[in-house]
């Protein structure tokens, strides 16, 4: 009986080389010495939706989009100024006409010199878009003066014109690669090229993206200090920890509330904090009662414990506030947010609104730490006898709902860019009511002007005077309770250094090296 | 109570057929006999016990829902046994009332797919031809579509909360119910007892009710036990991609999901709703088995 | 033969027809809108309005419905509204992961599975068959995810065998493979016992014992063959359920494949990309239970007659 001896002889060994490759395996994983590596690996918690700049307006798509094309300027987030990046220069003729020179000598990834009619293009390209042609509804046209000079008109005067050119869906792409790509039946998001640190290599879907340095990228200074980039998509919070401890990757975005101390105290692992423009808030929908009562809406804003509440959303996280607009973004300005955690004073008032018996509302909301958010609110409220109802759902329902205005309150967040306006106008003012924005259904004219004076006055002063008093108008008309900014947090391997930290969620990588 | 109701409805159309009586004494003498489905029944009458006296048991307004942050995360002590959740409320009192969420939920949900898969079975074994054939190209298309995907994206499309749950759980388990009867009424339709109550003119619905579901109660009662443990099971994985029942109601599924986030420093967060699920699924499967078993007797020597 | 395999292939037509019409209109009929999903909270209102019009979400919904029904008879699966890629291409990346993922977990599951119900029912009332009916018991009570949840805690946290997710090498696939095919690990160890222990009792396998043919030949040679037609029955229909559980399975180690895709899906409103992947799920769903119902002819000719 040849034959199960063989077999026999074939499962030992299998079992043996099994067991060994165990063995192996529990020695080679684990964080060892790292100070060799020179492609680094990202966490993050989402996939990117496109490479094309033009087809996307995420997260995850802006960190690969970032480091592969470039923007004619750049937010230095040090100085909160903006810079050149692909421009040398740029200047205001009059308040509809913009010059500006481009650097010389830059090279897309296939060689191409790039000249102004890279930008004419893409600018024109990028009006087209539904994702992102908004952001230069402004620009009337792109006029081509030489290879590196050309000059913007507006079609009405904006403050808005140089902090939309530093979002990703202004970065500017090669014209006579892109067309000869769409021409051949390809498009952008397959095969993306632009001036930028790094080169597409490739993208498994939901598993991993991945960058490789661009040796000829035209700033020195600026060039990537790694061989390359690879983010790695890991929804689930606890893995992406766990992640980082053994040493799988090298930096964690998204970094989970509950691990920070966990992270902190790690000796091989290190926590960068900074202040992020993200606010969170309870907002009311002011033309559904009882919260059309200005009264109730400030008991509202006496009643909840944010202590309480940001423990619960980020476990402590960041820093509970009384204001209606982020301290970490650009167009803050302080105010007295008047309103303190008691409850006393909350039932006060509402027996003077007519509610001493107290009433029942439905808070609507979508998404995890809201939710933990309103479980918290609910507990506060019950104290002075009103009931809130939580209803969660997904987020595009929730938009939906809250912009025809079916809610009657509503847990949301808003997180600040570069540009003032792109809050203070969809927030506050009755152009933006519903699903522009506004889903507080706030309307006063006088909030409107001021924005309006805002967005074009020349003179800073001016502009910082306008926003302080919108911001003062609002916490005296209680149209939210604003709860907490959160604080921004990257996770890395302690020893890993050039980190490009950004307090408006747009981290930048190439400086990254052991 | 709704469970309450579905038993009298049993036990009600178990009465016409008199030989019936004796018949269920003798599987429930069978039953006892089976340790692990005495087991199991015990066990459900222990959670039974905890969802009916819920609230004396422990307080909902005081230990249920409300919140004390100083105490959050604690693990089990004496004074709360099972230990704290993240916004300081106790552990146990939440899974004793979470038992009530658990029951209504695998119930209503079995309910509900009891009754349109039964009738929808009934109707297509009955009629046969075109009904059939239509009804039964109905519940291939809901087979076709695996149960929990249905149910996610019934939840996903209607909001989340306990009611739009219950329906997504009962509607995405239909097909199954419907086979069975079917199946049941093919095999007993051209049998005498039911031709002889045609012959007397009694009426189709008549005939179905009275005659045609009581002789395929056994494979439904085996079913459903199995599907409230299923239902059960479901809820709590729709809980964890976070499209199950809203706070403050203590679901078992939503307090594991929940406590994930915390599962490294407290992991007692998640381990004991956990268990309280295994335990529960465990026991209506021991059960269900054990009903099979008596039910039919063939497989039990 | 061919006839039979060519019907059931025609009879997938009505079913994703059925489908599709109730998919598509679950997630037209609810509220929720894709378009500033896509465009997040902070877009103004002119580019949600523009990006509907873009995507065709003013439409009736029956003219979306039957456009869609257009393209997909030319093969034409739409493009994603969040991605703009083709949903075709997206599923197509993302299915072969979940596709590896649920036949190494059926594979672990038949492979663990049907020895150990044979041996349960040869030794029944054994220690054995108690134990592996009480594991069986309990695999089926345990939900995956917090299977997976716990695997991840004690063996990439604490012991640091395996990476906590992704699909990168054979250590990968461990952990994810064990959580998925537990659950039906459990059923198919009951099924084999309890459909053994039927056919054992029969009378031909009496006779071959009387005959004195030794207990394992009468297993393996007589026994099992028509112990397995149930068997294969229930590992059909845990293949549904495996594509299911995947779901919660892949979001738990943070796998590449359509589970996660189609929730998040679902969850943006891309209706789409929803599309696509129940569609092929029931397309994958009904071939799988072709070929068990094919797999019956080679286990029991007898039934070979009927597909004629």
């Amino acid at each position: 009986m040849k034959r199960p001896t063989l077999k026999k002889t074939v499962s030992l060994a299998l079992a043996c080389v099994l067991s060994l490759s165990l063995l192996a395996g529990c020695g080679s994983s684990g964080s060892g010495d790292n100070s060799d590596k020179t492609v680094m690996t990202i966490g993050i918690s989402a996939d990117l939706s496109s490479l094309d700049p033009h087809l996307q307006n995420d997260t995850a798509s802006g960190y690969a989009t970032r480091h592969i094309y470039s923007t004619l300027v750049l937010l230095d987030e040090t100085t909160n100024e903006f810079v050149g990046d692909l421009a040398e220069s740029w200047e205001a003729v009059d308040d509809v006409t913009y010059n500006f020179k481009l650097k010389e000598g830059v090279t897309f990834h296939n060689g191409d010199t790039l000249t102004s009619e890279d930008v004419k293009f893409s600018l024109e390209r990028q009006k087209e878009s539904a994702k992102v042609g908004h952001l230069v509804s402004m620009i009337e046209s792109v006029e081509v003066v030489d290879d590196l000079n050309f000059v913007i008109h507006l079609n009405s005067p904006s403050n808005a014109l140089i902090s939309s050119l530093a979002h990703m869906g202004s970065a500017i792409l090669d014209k006579t690669y892109t067309e000869e790509l769409e021409a051949s039946g390809k498009t952008l998001a397959d095969a993306p090229m632009g001036t930028g640190q790094y080169t597409f290599k490739e993208w498994v879907p939901g598993a991993s993206f991945e960058l490789t340095k661009y040796d000829n990228y035209f700033d020195p200074e600026r060039a990537a200090q790694n061989d390359g980039l690879i983010f790695k998509i890991i929804p689930e919070e606890t893995s992406r920890t766990i992640a980082l401890e053994n040493g799988e990757i090298d930096v964690m975005l998204n970094v989970p509330a509950n691990d920070a101390d966990r992270i902190r105290e790690s000796e091989s692992l290190a926590l960068d904090e900074f202040g992020s423009t993200r606010s969170e808030f309870l907002l009311f929908n002011v033309t559904k009662a009882p919260f059309d009562n200005v009264k109730v809406r400030q008991a509202m804003n006496y009643a909840i414990n944010k202590d309480d509440v940001l423990t619960a959303m980020v476990n402590g996280a960041g820093k509970t506030t009384n204001e209606y607009f982020n301290s970490a973004a650009i167009g803050y300005e302080e105010v007295d947010g008047i309103y303190t955690y008691d409850p006393a004073k909350a039932k006060e008032l509402l027996a003077e609104a007519g509610y001493g018996d107290g009433f029942t509302f439905t808070c609507y909301l979508a998404g995890d730490a809201r939710n933990r958010a309103a479980t918290v609110i609910q507990a506060n409220l019950q104290e002075i006898g009103v009931t809130m109802n939580i209803e969660m759902m997904e987020s595009a329902t929730f938009y939906e709902r809250t912009g025809k205005g079916e809610h009657q309150a509503a847990i949301s967040g808003w997180i600040a860019n570069a540009e003032p306006d792109n809050t203070y106008r969809p927030l506050f003012t009755s152009y933006s009511v519903g699903d522009g924005g506004n889903r507080s259904f706030y309307s006063n004219p006088e909030v409107d002007a001021l924005v309006d004076d805002a967005a074009v006055n020349p003179d800073p002063a001016a502009v910082s005077a306008d926003h302080k008093q919108i911001l003062e108008i609002l916490v005296n008309d209680a149209i939210w309770v604003p709860l907490n900014e959160w604080t921004g947090m990257v996770a890395r391997q302690a020893n890993l250094q050039g980190i490009g930290l950004s307090a408006i969620g747009m981290e930048r990588f190439e400086g990254l090296h052991y | 109570m709704k469970h309450t109701h579905v038993s009298q409805a049993d036990s009600a159309s178990l009465q016409p057929a008199k030989k019936k009586r004796s018949m269920a004494a003798e599987v429930w003498m069978r039953l006892c006999r089976n340790k692990m489905a005495m087991i199991g029944l015990a066990i459900l009458l222990v959670l039974v016990f905890c969802a009916i006296f819920a609230n004396q048991l422990a307080d909902y307004e005081t230990l249920v829902i409300k919140q004390d942050m100083s105490i959050r995360l604690q693990g089990p002590s004496a004074e709360h046994w099972l230990g704290t959740d993240e916004y300081g409320r106790d552990i146990l009192a939440r899974l004793i009332h979470g038992s009530r969420i658990s029951l209504v939920v695998g119930l209503v949900s079995v309910s509900i797919s009891l009754v349109v898969g039964g009738l929808c079975g009934a109707l297509a074994g009955y009629y046969g031809g075109i009904i059939d054939n239509v009804i039964m190209r109905v519940m291939d298309v809901l087979l076709a579509v695996p149960s929990i995907l249905l149910s996610i994206t019934i939840v996903a499309a209607f909001g989340t909360n306990l009611f739009n749950v219950m329906v997504a759980i009962g509607m995405s388990s239909v097909p199954g119910y419907a086979r069975i009867v079917r199946a049941a009424v093919l095999s007993i339709k051209d049998q005498e007892f039911v031709e002889s109550s045609r012959s007397i003119g009694t009426g189709t619905l008549r005939i179905i009710l009275q005659e045609i579901i009581p002789n395929c109660l056994a494979p439904i009662i085996v079913q459903a036990t199995l599907g409230v443990a299923s239902a059960i099971l479901s809820t709590a994985s729709l809980s964890f991609i976070g499209l199950g029942v809203q706070q403050p109601v203590p679901e078992w599924g939503a307090m594991l999901s929940g406590g994930r986030t915390f599962m490294r420093d407290a992991i007692h967060l998640t381990v004991f709703p956990g268990l309280a699920i295994v335990i529960t699924v465990l026991a209506l499967n021991l059960l269900g088995d054990g009903l099979r078993d008596a039910l039919d007797p063939r497989l039990k020597q | 033969m061919y006839k039979y395999v060519l019907k059931r292939l025609l009879m997938l037509i009505p079913v994703i027809i059925g489908v599709s019409f109730l998919v598509f209109f679950i997630m037209s009929l609810s509220p929720g809108d894709p378009a500033r999903t896509i465009l997040g909270e902070t877009a103004p209102i002119e580019a949600v309005e523009a990006l509907r019009e873009e995507l065709g979400l003013n439409d009736p919904v029956l003219k979306r419905y039957v456009d869609y029904m257009g393209g997909l008879l030319h093969g034409d699966m739409g493009t994603s509204y969040k991605s703009n890629r083709p949903v075709f291409d997206e599923i197509m990346g993302r299915f072969p992961a979940t596709l590896k993922l649920s036949l190494w977990g059926m594979l672990f599951a038949v492979a663990l599975s049907i020895p150990i119900g044979i041996i349960s029912a040869t030794k029944q009332y054994s220690l054995v068959d108690g134990v592996s009916m009480v594991g069986a018991l309990l695999g089926v009570a345990t939900p995956n995810f917090w299977l997976g949840l716990i695997l991840i805690i004690v063996f990439s946290l604490n012991l640091k065998w395996f990476p906590s997710g992704g699909m990168d090498g054979w250590k990968t696939y461990i952990m994810p493979v064990i959580t998925l095919g537990t659950g039906c690990m459990a059923s198919i160890t009951r099924t084999t016992r309890s459909s053994m222990l039927e056919v054992i009792r029969q009378d031909y396998i009496r006779t071959a014992r009387a005959k004195g043919v030794k207990q394992r030949v009468v297993i393996t040679r007589h026994a099992l063959r028509n112990a397995l037609i149930p068997v294969i029955t229930v590992i059909g229909l845990q293949f549904g359920y495996l594509l299911g559980g995947a779901v919660l399975t892949e979001t738990v180690f943070s796998w590449p494949g359509v589970g996660t895709y189609l929730v998040n899906s679902i969850k943006a409103k891309d209706t789409p990309s929803v599309m696509g992947c129940v569609i092929v799920f029931s397309i994958a769903f009904s071939i799988v239970n072709l070929l068990v119902d094919l797999l019956y002819a080679f286990v029991d000719p007898r039934i070979k007659s009927k597909y004629k």
